[in-house]
């Protein structure tokens, strides 16, 4: 198969918004999300003749994606730059407004989801972005049924405390 | 408003975000444009193609890594063990495409782990020799080259840890190190399905010709 062949364009066109929308809920820098998921697309194309077949691709885009996404951020640390768009004066030319600029107090609960630690971060933004039942959370982080319940448990006991809420809301 | 609520609407605003299909179609265009920089293995399109089995890359990747660990230049070990690395993911994505289905999951975890290894330790590294591998003929044979070689990384790499007294050179060793570890663990394993999967095969050959 050619890059840009029509299977897999409609397979991006597809899943790769909705690899973004995984990865949005575990970072907020523009740049790694970015990184991340055009790896993940990368593999997917590497791989094309396994994920083609696939009933429910996202279980595999998503294992991949959490993998790339955790290489972006290494590589971000070792080169030791932010590349936080929030960080970068004049970073876009005046006028342009892309996803991330786009200010939506809907999307100030991603700050405190993106300071859990990683598990937690990954089971929340599995089971309430793509409302993925627990088995198939469990197979995508690599961990049993029980461990995702527990990472779900402690995610939204801490992000209680952290948004300082009462258990009433 | 309730934590259930907030997490609720946070998944509305988030299920607007990248909905436009012309900025969805510019990134295909851009990961297309990096991959067409990528080498053409396609030997039905490239009249250039020349085949290149595993075991000539790995006894070339072997000669370079003796080569470059006798210079004592740590970038150039370095950069022979990022080569080991990639032609480590190379053979486990052939593989893991292969007709070996016993193999394949071993093949693919193998893939994954050498490519997580490259972006940790060379993660500018573009250039690899195992960009020419065209065929993995005999996966036995290129598996226990790719076994030694991966001992021999790891040897190499022994000996940067014991000289160096840079902290953060020794770490990305013994990372490095387990990496390789790691690396020839799943081959092992290969081996041992390949070696289950040939016995039954001779076993069921010999039971016809009774």
């Amino acid at each position: 198969m050619k890059p840009g062949a029509e299977d897999f364009s409609w397979f991006f066109a597809r899943w790769e918004p909705q690899v973004r929308r995984y990865l949005v809920w575990l970072e907020g820098d523009h740049s790694v999300i970015d990184d991340a998921a055009q790896e993940t697309m990368i593999s997917a194309f590497r791989y094309w003749e396994t994920v083609k077949v696939l009933d429910r691709p996202q279980a595999w885009l998503f294992k991949v994606a959490g993998q790339r996404l955790g290489d972006a951020q290494e590589a971000r640390r070792r080169l030791g730059v932010s590349t936080d768009p929030y960080e970068l004066p004049d970073r876009s030319p005046p006028g342009a407004r892309d996803e991330f600029s786009v200010h939506d107090d809907r999307l100030a609960i991603l700050e405190a989801v993106r300071k859990l630690p990683p598990q937690q971060g990954a089971a929340i933004g599995l089971q309430v972005q793509h409302d993925l039942p627990l088995n198939e959370i469990a197979d995508i982080m690599g961990v049993s049924t029980g461990s995702v319940k527990t990472h779900l448990h402690h995610a939204r006991k801490a992000l209680k405390l952290l948004l300082g809420e009462d258990e009433g809301g | 408003m309730s934590i259930e609520d907030r997490l609720r609407d946070a998944a509305r605003a988030v299920d607007e975000m990248w909905t436009s299909s012309e900025t969805t179609q510019k990134r295909l265009a851009r990961l297309e444009a990096r991959l067409a920089t990528e080498p053409n293995r396609d030997h039905t399109t490239d009249p250039t193609y020349v085949c290149v089995d595993a075991e000539r890359l790995v006894e070339v990747s072997r000669r370079a890594l003796s080569h470059s660990a006798e210079g004592h230049e740590t970038l150039d070990v370095m950069a022979e063990v990022g080569q080991v690395w990639a032609l480590t993911h190379a053979i486990g994505h052939q593989l893991a495409l292969g007709e070996v289905p016993e193999i394949s999951t071993y093949a693919a975890t193998l893939a994954n782990r050498s490519y997580t290894a490259i972006s940790r330790l060379t993660p500018r590294m573009r250039d690899f020799r195992a960009d020419q591998l065209s065929e993995v003929r005999d996966v036995r044979r290129a598996l226990l080259g790719l076994q030694a070689l991966l001992g021999e990384v790891g040897i190499a790499l022994v000996s940067i840890a014991c000289d160096t007294e840079d902290e953060h050179l020794y770490m990305q060793c013994i990372e490095a190190i387990d990496a390789s570890d790691d690396m020839g663990d799943e081959i092992r394993e290969m081996l041992r399905r390949f070696e289950v999967r040939e016995q039954r095969s001779t076993h069921t050959a010999a039971q016809s010709t009774e």
